[in-house]
């Protein structure tokens, strides 16, 4: 059955592509995230950081109190490495669904060094699309309602996830809507907080955070390509390793409908 | 009975949802996952997700 076929292998590519983000992560992004932190922890009560819009008079610190959150060191760690197993498992599911369909209705063949440009493409739609309009953000750094920017997100990845499909799929005469789906979510509105970023009293520290925010958009980058590159080759091995081995898609056999 | 025969038995015939069909649950599972991983407001989950959260652009706080 097709549908369990995905499941387990989207399960397996998840848990290296995971594993592999985990490790790029903490060596070069999580020291960042604590960096950050210790400014934000350093902050004064009574400071708005903007992250709690709702309850701006507790001091802005977005963790509250009375809700679990890991541990910092191991429990943390274990907490983001199954957060990243997580979002690799969603990922590959939503690819290896793609890929298989294009494969079955005999649209493409997707073979690794195909599956290497998938990551690619993976790494354009989930991280630079809407990274251009919303760079990433470490904690404490003030932006716009986490309604708009998430709706802006969820906007920014499927029309980039769409363009990039159609342009590389899709019969020409559409692929004019496949750059229009691109440029579209840049058109409307981009979520943006007019004001300064950091509001930390200490100009220094002010200073050390927007050096930090700016080396976080390179670090969380590279993870994030990283990421991409092992999920799309893993993705399009499994595809005809596992996936696909054995239904008669029309690049083997027409023999057996699915 | 191993997957094989089942398969076997049942290679003429369609199968009671498409492989579109099937696909598009596939896509569903992992929307799920995504939302739980990045979007889900509970602050638990917002919490243990945090540091996955800001490294994958997901707009976190």
């Amino acid at each position: 059955m097709l549908f369990r076929r995905l499941v387990m292998n989207a399960v397996v590519v998840g848990f290296i592509a995971g594993f592999v983000l985990s490790i790029v992560q903490i060596l070069t992004v999580n020291p960042i995230i604590v960096a950050a932190e210790s400014f934000e922890q350093a902050e004064p009560a009574g400071v708005v950081t903007g992250q709690h819009e709702q309850t701006p008079a507790t001091g802005g610190h977005h963790h509250s109190a009375d809700a679990w959150a890991p541990k910092d060191g191991i429990e943390r760690l274990l907490s983001t490495l199954v957060a990243n197993v997580m979002a690799g498992i969603g990922f590959a599911a939503l690819v290896l669904a793609l890929m298989s369909q294009l494969q079955i209705q005999g649209i493409a063949t997707v073979s690794v060094p195909k599956g290497l440009a998938w990551g690619i493409a993976g790494f354009l739609a989930f991280f630079l699309a809407p990274g251009i309009g919303m760079p990433p953000e470490i904690p404490g750094a003030v932006s716009a309602p986490i309604a708009s920017r998430q709706l802006w997100w969820v906007l920014v990845v499927v029309g980039v996830s769409i363009g990039l499909l159609v342009l590389a799929y899709a019969p020409v005469k559409w692929k004019a809507f496949g750059l229009l789906s691109i440029a579209a979510p840049y058109l409307v509105s981009i979520p943006h907080y007019d004001g300064p970023m950091f509001t930390h009293p200490d100009p220094d520290a002010v200073n050390a955070l927007t050096g930090l925010h700016q080396q976080f958009f390179m670090v969380s980058g590279m993870s994030n390509f990283v990421f991409w590159l092992v999920l799309g080759t893993a993705s399009a091995w499994v595809l005809n390793r596992w996936v696909l081995a054995g239904l008669h898609t029309p690049t083997n056999s027409t023999q057996r409908p699915l | 009975m191993n997957e094989q025969i089942i398969e076997s038995g049942i290679s003429q015939a369609q199968p009671a949802v498409s492989s579109l069909g099937q696909s598009a649950a596939a896509m569903a599972f992992g929307l799920v996952l995504l939302f739980a991983v990045g979007f889900l407001p509970m602050a638990a989950a917002h919490n243990a997700a945090h540091d996955t959260r800001h490294t994958l652009t997901f707009p976190c706080h």
